[in-house]
């Protein structure tokens, strides 16, 4: 690892996430294992959307910069997570991000809808904490240490 | 319905096999059968007679008509020459008996006797008696016109004393069978058919006794008689005998008196008194028997033939024999026979003729039936048949087009209550996933949260901050708070699903008012205005739930009233295509178009932030369907406000949605 | 099973008890002969006779139902001539009717008359049986078969026929049968007597009958629609008892004399044979004891048509008897009937026709008397 620089980059990770106690939960456990520097949360489909494309309140692409995963909830207001990716993944700019499906929801539909519009990987959330915690490390370590990218800015 | 026409095919299969008759040959065999039957019956009847009855037939009937003629012309002709006969006998029983014959002999013969032979005709002739009854019997001979020759002979020496024929008078006849039979064995009479050897023509001889006074035998009368003179007519065959007709007289030898009329059979023609024809009815006639017979005749041809016997004295018999060709006689009677065969043929065939059209008639509408039958069978109902008859089979049909209408009906009910029915169960089924992907997603959440920060707040009170403690603990309290919620309204969303409430008709206003009611806090707080039509319609509606509809409605528009300045909520009803519409209005953030459908979903909020579980819509979606309404928004949103719409079918109507 | 046994019982009984009376009937007419003689002594009619067997009393059998017979023995019975001639013999002469020649020679053959008038076939079954002398010919013409409808005689086969059996009429349905190919065994012959047949076939129990006159004219007379489908010669004799003749031959020729004068008596005048006729019915009426229906005109035609019309001098012909002649076929045919042994000898019967008797009275026709006529007629 490389002191959470990725290609001299600051490790981003872009958090979309509606439920407010979740994403503190992920942010804490980030925080604990160190893993990004930077850690982006947005509340709805939309919001993510404009982060990543860069429009709206995002347009500032200093304050937006592209993250090194998304990890995306699929339930979510105004855009749907689903739709989310799928748009995600059909963007010639945005389709190379990995993008982690992060949901509550174990319904084999929406595990293989995700695969279908090319999610890179489709976690669980686990309810036991000792599980979750360490899912966000594994997590971590794997995407933002393990995981080689191509790119520099 | 019937998708699997297999058994059914195998049945008509055997049926077809061993029944291999349609209603139409039916009718044709049955009918036909029997008219060909029971006319054969009568014809035969007719033709042949009823047995144990006394009818017998026309065919028997005509066969007596033929008898019967043939009998009558035998009897006719047997009984002329009977007659002819007995006029003979007669002519010469008068004369044998006559005082003029008796005395004038008396006086002649014993003048003869002692008279040599060649002296008869100078001698004799001078005698007064002699010249006497010479003129007599030429007389007789000239006045009758049948007699070639009347002789009186001597009984003593059997010589001709006088004769109507000259230079015979002298002659010698005492070997003469009959005469020797009236001489010596008391008969008084005898008649002879011989053949006279010069001119070989037959020729019938009538002997007689003459009595002297002491009864004793003086002389014998003799008359000759040429048969020509009775047979020939006697022969003629004309009328009412045909054209094959034949007369054959025999003696008792059954030798032929008379030519025949065909030649034999070697070419010859038969000689009189030479040939003795041995057919049945010849032998017959002479053995002294009358009757009819169908037999084979002297040419060997098939006849029908009357015979009779004829009885000239106790010791002579003629046999008469009257035949026609059997095909010509019986000619008429198979005529007839031929005539009603084609004429019961003709009939057959004219009956047969009809019984196929009537039958093809009567068997008619069962075929457009039994078509009809087969079509419905192939699973199409629209097929109809006439009912035009105005028989059984017209019932038939009627009750047929009524039975496949009621059939379709029931088909298109069904179909429709299927789908009805298919569509509630998706509906169920999907609302189930629904549930089901509700309980994990949104159940696991809260559960999520709280193990986390239950976590968390081991090792804050570890550390002694109390502060995130407090966080941490406000965290876990809130997420088991919003479980119970969602448990809450979940099973309140079941519930509406099964049980809704006693309809009744209650006025827009009424519940608007009631729903205002309940959530007047929140209003004032938030300065809503709530505006309420006036004349608004009357629902047929479970009120509790519809109040809950309204309420939810008028509260869902209060949160989402964004920034406006001046809150307003609308409630009141429209008309769109004769249709009530009935809606809750506001001028908050509105809803964009894409979002439409997803307000209504479970859990579905567009605004995290906002409070509520975002199962209000859903029971107010789920209430008015349950209603066969339908709801729905018109909102451009982008601030612009929206309006629920929803619609409830009158009492009694059919559903609205879909 | 006794319940079983019980009923095959009865039937079996029953069986026996009907091929017994078919047995017995058809036995009756069929096996009779004039040699074993059944018991005539309980007839209705015979038993009444008081027959006087001494020798003051010449017993005649005749049968006044017999065409012309009747009219020729009624005659006879009221010649005065007769009676004058017999009783300067002696005698006295007795008229015995009867219903035909099976019952006379029946009577004959017991002695209880002397002399009798039958057919040919009586006359040739007492010939052969018994002695007798057939002197004269009584009568000559046709025996007629009777039916409902103009039909060929094969017509009749299987049909029932009616006939009285060991008649003239017996033998002519026979021949009359087979002249047209058909045995007696192809029909069903029904034995009865002869003034019972019109009504017979009228009610349809026969299909046809064989009978002599007058039979036939009374069933045409009385059911016209009726046919006559054949016709038979047959011929009728006075016979008497050789030993009777041969002791009597004087009275032999006084009766036939009768006969001879009866005939000429009836042809000389109409009148006469109208009478004769009447008599006849009458006298066949008292036997039958029914009317007869016939006119006395038609029964004296039915004379005119036999013998009567035929001669006056009755002489059997020779022809008949010749030998292979009819009454010598006519034998051997009764032989097969069994009537007459079989071991009899045709010349028996021949030799029992004597010619010279008439031959001898006509030529002494003054003797005779057969020109004189003295009836008694009431």
């Amino acid at each position: 690892m490389n002191n959470n620089k990725i290609n001299g980059e600051p490790v981003t990770v872009l958090l979309v996430e509606d439920n407010e106690a979740h994403a503190e939960l992920v942010m804490h456990s980030f925080t604990e294992h160190r893993i990004a520097n930077k850690i982006y949360h947005v509340s709805d489909g939309e919001e993510a959307l404009d982060y990543l494309y860069r429009r709206g309140d995002y347009a500032d692409q200093l304050k937006s910069p592209q993250p090194h995963l998304i990890l995306l909830d699929l339930r979510l207001p105004k855009v749907d997570g689903m739709e989310v990716l799928k748009e995600i993944k059909s963007s010639k700019e945005l389709d190379k991000i990995p993008t982690v499906v992060f949901t509550s929801s174990n319904v084999e539909t929406d595990a293989a809808r995700a695969y279908e519009y090319r999610a890179n990987s489709y976690l669980v959330k686990p309810i036991d904490h000792e599980k979750f915690h360490q899912l966000l490390n594994d997590l971590g370590f794997y995407w933002l240490a393990w995981n080689y990218y191509p790119w520099g800015d | 319905m019937m998708s699997d026409k297999t058994p059914i095919n195998s049945l008509e299969d055997t049926v077809k096999k061993r029944f291999p008759f349609s209603i139409r040959s039916k009718m044709l065999i049955y009918f036909g059968l029997m008219f060909l039957v029971i006319l054969t019956m009568f014809v035969l009847s007719d033709m042949y007679g009823i047995p144990f009855t006394n009818f017998r037939g026309s065919y028997k009937q005509e066969q007596s008509k033929v008898f019967q003629n043939l009998n009558l012309f035998a009897d006719l002709r047997k009984e002329r020459l009977k007659n002819w006969i007995g006029e003979r006998r007669g002519d010469a029983r008068a004369l044998s008996e006559s005082t003029m014959i008796r005395s004038n002999v008396a006086s002649l013969l014993p003048l003869v006797n002692g008279v040599e032979e060649n002296g008869f005709q100078t001698e004799l002739q001078k005698e007064a008696p002699y010249q006497t009854l010479k003129q007599y019997l030429n007389l007789v001979k000239r006045t009758y016109g049948v007699y070639d020759k009347i002789q009186i002979i001597d009984a003593l020496n059997g010589t001709i004393m006088i004769s109507t024929q000259n230079q015979e008078s002298g002659m010698d006849i005492s070997q003469n069978d009959s005469f020797s039979k009236i001489i010596h064995q008391g008969y008084n009479e005898v008649i002879d058919i011989n053949k006279d050897p010069s001119s070989g023509i037959l020729k019938l001889f009538i002997f007689r006794a003459i009595y002297s006074y002491d009864d004793k035998v003086s002389a014998v009368l003799i008359m000759q008689i040429n048969p020509d003179d009775f047979i020939k007519p006697m022969l003629h065959t004309g009328g009412g005998l045909g054209q094959t007709g034949e007369v054959l007289f025999v003696n008792q030898d059954v030798k032929l008196l008379t030519t025949l009329k065909y030649p034999l059979a070697n070419g010859t023609a038969a000689i009189p008194l030479e040939y003795q024809i041995n057919s049945k009815p010849t032998t017959l006639a002479a053995r002294g028997e009358e009757g009819i017979i169908a037999t084979r005749d002297y040419r060997g041809v098939e006849v029908l033939a009357a015979y009779r016997h004829i009885r000239i004295t106790s010791e002579l018999g003629w046999g008469l024999v009257i035949k026609v060709n059997r095909a010509e006689v019986f000619a008429p009677l198979q005529e007839n026979i031929f005539y009603r065969s084609i004429t019961g043929i003709i009939c057959a065939l004219l009956a047969l003729g009809l019984i196929t059209v009537i039958a093809g008639n009567l068997s008619q509408p069962l075929r457009r039936l039994s078509k009809a039958a087969r079509e419905v069978q192939e699973g199409n109902l629209d097929v109809r048949i006439s009912e035009n008859a105005t028989d059984e089979v017209g019932i038939l049909a009627s009750a047929f087009n009524s039975m496949i209408h009621q059939v379709q009906n029931w088909n298109k009910e069904l179909k429709i209550q299927v789908h009805a029915r298919t569509a509630e169960l998706e509906a169920k089924n999907a609302e189930l996933e629904r549930y089901t992907y509700t309980v994990s997603h949104d159940l696991k959440s809260p559960l999520i949260t709280i193990k986390g920060f239950l976590s968390l707040l081991e090792r804050d009170a570890i550390k002694g901050d109390i502060e995130r403690v407090k966080k941490d603990a406000s965290r876990i309290h809130n997420a088991a708070e919003k479980m119970n919620q969602l448990l809450d309204e979940l099973l309140e969303l079941a519930r509406i699903g099964r049980v809704v409430g006693v309809s009744e008709s209650v006025s827009l206003k009424d519940l608007a008012n009631e729903a205002v009611n309940l959530i007047e806090g929140q209003i004032k707080e938030l300065g809503i205005q709530v505006k309420i039509s006036p004349d608004l319609p009357v629902l047929y509606v479970d009120r509790r739930r519809f109040v809950e509809v309204l309420q939810n409605l008028i509260d869902n528009s209060a949160k989402h009233m964004g920034k406006q300045p001046e809150p307003r909520i609308e409630i009141g009803a429209r008309q769109d295509n004769e249709k009530t519409v009935y809606y809750v209005r506001d001028n908050g953030i509105g809803i964009e178009e894409r979002y439409h459908e997803n307000v209504f979903g479970l859990f579905n909020k567009l605004d995290h932030k906002s409070e509520g579980t975002g199962i209000g819509l859903a029971i107010v979606k789920r209430i008015v369907e349950v209603h066969s309404g339908r709801i729905w928004i018109e909102s451009e949103g982008n601030g612009r406000g929206s309006t629920f719409c929803f619609t409830i079918p009158e009492k009694g109507e059919t559903p609205d949605h879909e | 099973m006794k319940i079983r046994k019980i009923i095959s019982s009865f039937i079996v009984t029953l069986l026996i008890l009907l091929t017994h009376t078919t047995f017995l009937k058809t036995g009756k007419a069929e096996k009779y002969s004039i040699l074993t003689t059944p018991d005539l002594s309980n007839h209705p009619v015979y038993s009444n006779y008081k027959f006087n067997n001494s020798e003051e009393v010449v017993n005649l059998g005749v049968q006044p139902v017999y065409s012309p017979t009747g009219l020729i023995s009624e005659t006879m019975k009221r010649d005065a001539i007769l009676h004058k001639a017999l009783s300067e013999q002696g005698v006295k002469i007795r008229f015995y009717a009867f219903l035909n020649g099976d019952d006379v020679n029946h009577f004959l053959h017991r002695g209880d008359i002397d002399a009798g008038i039958g057919g040919d076939m009586p006359a040739i079954t007492a010939a052969a049986t018994l002695d007798i002398v057939i002197p004269i010919l009584i009568q000559q013409g046709f025996t007629s078969i009777i039916a409902k409808h103009p039909m060929l005689i094969r017509e009749l086969r299987g049909r029932k026929i009616g006939y009285a059996f060991g008649t003239n009429a017996h033998y002519a349905l026979l021949r009359s049968l087979s002249s047209d190919g058909l045995s007696k065994e192809q029909v069903n012959l029904i034995p009865m007597e002869v003034n019972e047949m019109p009504e017979a076939l009228q009610a349809g129990k026969i299909a046809a009958f064989s009978a002599w006159e007058p039979i036939p004219a009374i069933t045409l007379n009385k059911y016209p629609e009726n046919v006559v489908i054949h016709r038979c010669l047959s011929s009728g004799y006075i016979y008497f008892a050789k030993a009777y003749s041969d002791k009597y031959p004087e009275i032999v020729r006084q009766i036939i004399s009768a006969e001879i004068r009866a005939l000429r008596w009836m042809q000389s005048n109409r009148q006469n044979l109208i009478r004769a006729s009447e008599w006849a019915l009458q006298a066949g009426g008292r036997l039958t004891n029914q009317k007869l229906e016939l006119t006395a005109e038609q029964n004296a035609s039915l004379a005119e048509s036999d013998i009567l019309g035929l001669t006056s001098a009755p002489i059997i012909p020779q022809k008949d008897l010749r030998q292979n002649g009819l009454l010598q076929m006519e034998f051997e045919y009764i032989k097969t009937l069994g009537k007459i042994p079989a071991s009899t000898n045709w010349d028996k019967v021949h030799d029992s026709f004597d010619l010279q008797i008439i031959i001898e009275v006509l030529a002494n026709a003054k003797k005779y008397k057969l020109n004189e006529f003295d009836y008694d007629i009431e």
